[in-house]
């Protein structure tokens, strides 16, 4: 009987020992995950893709056998990739050769274009990273719908890539070398992750701008220009059904992001008019929006609310201190200001552009919902003459260490 | 020392609340916001609210079923009330909805994995390991399970929560509107028909019998109930709130594609999806193993079987052949949406109805 029990239990532990042993072998096979390993050194990290449109008569592809030869877009792609190992000897400063590859090639849709230069880089194009993605002009007046497809598709591209469009060609954008940062990418990502600075850009992500394009078509989208050694973003570019329609200056991007909401930071300045010259600036710190809107049969009212807040930052006037007279100075005329900025960018874009980008359309279909089925067949023609009641307040709240 | 250590086949009214809340928070809730949309609009945020009702009603029907049957599961009263031949097919519809839901969430769960994480593991291996893993700790019983359960929960769900934190900043709460702009009705209709998707109440079918303070089931199944609504009420509000009515019904999956949406100033990890779907690989385990569980026992009782663990291992090939079985995501989604339909039969009618026969019948105990 007690010997019986023994080796039972003798058994019992040496099955014990069998299953830890598989358990064991099996995470090892399981937790090292080398069957979807690749090798860092295997891979090339997209910093930015930048998309033009080849003239048509410059692309010299064959139609796909066996098919009907169709007009068709042909892409030209071009990425930037850091150097991994350049990177590493960059800290010092005296490396001599460029840090990033940008390289470029042809094809008429991106999968393909990826893969061309998956096999010219012979490494596999990682787009994890990815910072942004640039659409040439000519490319965008033809339809960015066709483009962001494969980058919403993609699952490792985030939805913080920054989508902008370049005047003239996207490729230059990011053949400049930044003074001080180390890819061109990056340089035109910080740039845009800090439009609060001024507020004369516009943030445009792919996550964002694809909630408003799929909403009605229509997006405010960052613009970039490439110089020399630098880029300029600054402004806007106007999209509508997906297509580039045109450009909005800086304190037109501004005046529309007022409208938005979106405004968070900047500098607005006015005339001091006791005396000429004499200048006051004000750092905006905060800015509260209210949007109301009102329907009367086809009359569409939208009342806007501003109400800004900041500090003064300079102060150029007569007598040099901060009097309550040049607070109240202030904080009117920078309301006229940007009531009048507000103005003529609606204005401009019902009669130039005639594009619903501030999404006025869903606004009304959120909080008149009724309305908004009576309205929507025509809503292309209302908006034309949506009327605006824009109240703008300004509050002074510091003025630096200086009376 | 046989006194020191617990039985296997008893769990705690708070167990039973926590498998609940584990079982249904699998892949379907990453569509789920998907799907509500589609229905009503901009209103399926709002969908908890006649959702929980109608779930809560459910598992009242079910909790005062077991008491006319004390010690009995479904198996056994459905077959009472029911007569013998109509009561087994109802049992085995339901097996067989287990056995199918478990094979999609095993699919839904190897494609996202391939899609993000394992881009050349066949998914047969995918689903193959997922299926071991979870067949596993299915052959020991409720008691492990529910221990596996809270553990799971209490990692994995302040995790994701914690992840989905950081969404609120991009919410824009005008995408909430409008509301009530169609009428209760078609938000009623949705509230009932998104029960189909509480897998996790259909283990009250099985599991009350099982509890040690069976007074208190009620209550922890409420408990469950408002837990799981709240954590849908919260992924389905901010992922409406952030991503719009029509972007919503575009993405396949919004409850995970939120996650890339993150934005913070200086983000050491880059790709919070990764950690974000991981957190999934541990949500899913449970919800299969439940599965598995519950189809083992309930063909273990419908044949007379003393045990339910000889079914586990015969079982697992059916679910890995049916996981296989659809050729790509769109006849996955038609499948999960051809089960949900089932779900709503079993959960949202057949509680009632059984309930109502009984009594008409006058089957079961005296109250």
């Amino acid at each position: 009987m007690k010997r019986c029990s023994y080796s039972s239990s003798l058994h019992m532990k040496v099955k014990r020992r069998l299953t830890l042993l598989l358990v064991i072998f099996l995470f090892c096979i399981g937790a090292s995950g080398c069957w979807d390993r690749v090798e860092i050194d295997e891979r090339a990290f997209v910093l930015g893709v930048a998309i033009d449109l080849v003239p048509p008569s410059e692309s010299h592809i064959e139609p796909i056998p066996g098919q009907v030869p169709i007009r068709d877009n042909i892409y030209d792609m071009t990425v930037e990739i850091p150097i991994v190992s350049q990177m590493a000897g960059a800290e010092g400063g005296s490396s001599e050769k460029e840090p990033n590859w940008v390289i470029s090639s042809t094809g008429a849709d991106i999968t393909e274009i990826s893969r061309t230069i998956m096999h010219r880089a012979n490494r596999f194009l990682f787009y994890g990273h990815q910072k942004v993605l640039v659409i040439g002009e000519e490319l965008a007046k033809e339809g960015i719908k066709p483009i962001i497809d494969f980058f919403d598709r993609e699952p490792e591209t985030n939805k913080r890539v920054k989508l902008i469009i370049a005047e003239r060609d996207a490729k230059e954008t990011l053949k400049i070398t930044p003074k001080l940062s180390s890819a061109a990418s990056l340089y035109i990502f910080e740039i845009l992750e800090h439009e609060h600075r001024s507020s004369r850009l516009i943030d445009s992500n792919i996550g964002r701008a694809l909630v408003s394009l799929r909403e009605s078509g229509n997006a405010l989208l960052a613009r970039v220009r490439a110089s020399e050694e630098e880029v300029v973003v600054g402004g806007s570019a106007i999209i509508k059904d997906w297509k580039l329609v045109g450009w909005l200056g800086e304190i037109e991007t501004r005046a529309a992001m007022f409208v938005m909401g979106e405004v968070r930071g900047g500098i607005i300045t006015i005339q001091d008019p006791r005396a000429e010259g004499g200048k006051i600036s004000l750092e905006i710190s905060s800015v509260k929006r209210i949007i109301t809107p009102y329907v009367e049969g086809d009359d569409v009212t939208f009342n806007i609310e501003v109400l800004i807040e900041g500090d003064i930052t300079e102060n150029t006037g007569p007598n040099l201190t901060v009097s309550r007279e040049t607070v109240e100075i202030a904080q009117e005329r920078i309301g006229v200001l940007v009531k009048e900025d507000i103005k003529s960018i609606i204005s401009k874009v019902q009669q130039e552009f005639k594009a619903d980008f501030f999404l006025f359309s869903h606004l009304l279909a959120a909080r008149r919902p009724h309305d908004w089925k009576r309205l929507e067949s025509r809503w292309n023609e209302i908006f034309l003459k949506v009327k605006l009641n824009i109240d703008v307040r300004v509050r002074v709240r510091r003025f630096g260490v200086v009376r | 020392m046989r006194a020191l250590l617990r039985d296997n086949d008893r769990i705690t009214p708070f167990e039973l609340a926590v498998l609940m809340v584990i079982v249904t928070l699998e892949m379907g809730v990453t569509t789920f916001p998907r799907t509500m949309t589609e229905k009503v609009g901009t209103e399926s945020w709002l969908i908890p609210l006649p959702g929980f009702l109608f779930s809560l009603l459910a598992v009242y029907f079910l909790v005062r079923l077991s008491k006319l049957f004390p010690g009995k599961t479904f198996v056994e009263y459905s077959q009472e009330i029911l007569g013998s031949i109509i009561g087994k097919l109802f049992v085995i519809i339901v097996i067989a909805f287990w056995v199918s839901t478990s094979a999609r969430i095993l699919r839904q769960f190897a494609d996202v994995m391939k899609v993000n994480l394992l881009f050349r593991t066949p998914i047969e291996v995918i689903i193959f390991s997922m299926l071991l893993f979870a067949a596993y700790p299915a052959r020991y019983g409720i008691e492990p399970m529910a221990r596996l359960a809270i553990i799971v929960a209490f990692v994995t769900i302040p995790v994701g929560l914690f992840l989905f934190a950081f969404v609120i900043p991009q919410a824009k709460f005008d995408n909430l509107l409008p509301v009530f702009a169609q009428g209760p009705l078609l938000l009623l209709k949705a509230g009932f028909l998104s029960v189909g998707s509480l897998e996790g109440i259909e283990l009250l079918l099985v599991l009350l019998p099982f509890i040690t303070q069976p007074r208190k089931s009620l209550k922890a199944s409420t408990w469950a109930l408002a837990v799981l609504w709240s954590i849908i009420f919260i992924v389905n509000g901010v992922v409406l709130a952030v991503f719009g009515e029509k972007e919503v019904m575009y993405l396949l999956r919004p409850g995970l594609t939120i996650i890339q949406t993150i934005e913070l100033p200086t983000l050491f990890v880059e790709r919070l999806s990764s950690v974000y779907v991981a957190t999934w690989v541990a949500l899913i385990f449970p919800s299969i193993s439940m599965f598995l569980f519950l189809a083992s026992t309930s063909l273990a009782k419908l044949f007379g079987l003393k045990e339910q663990k000889i079914l586990i291992y015969p079982l697992t090939p059916v679910i890995f052949a049916l996981a296989i079985l659809p050729s790509n995501v769109l006849e996955v989604e038609n499948i999960a949406n051809f089960l949900e339909q089932i779900g709503v039969f079993i959960i949202g009618i057949m509680p009632l109805f059984l309930f109502l026969i009984a009594k008409i019948r006058k089957k079961g105990g005296s109250y």
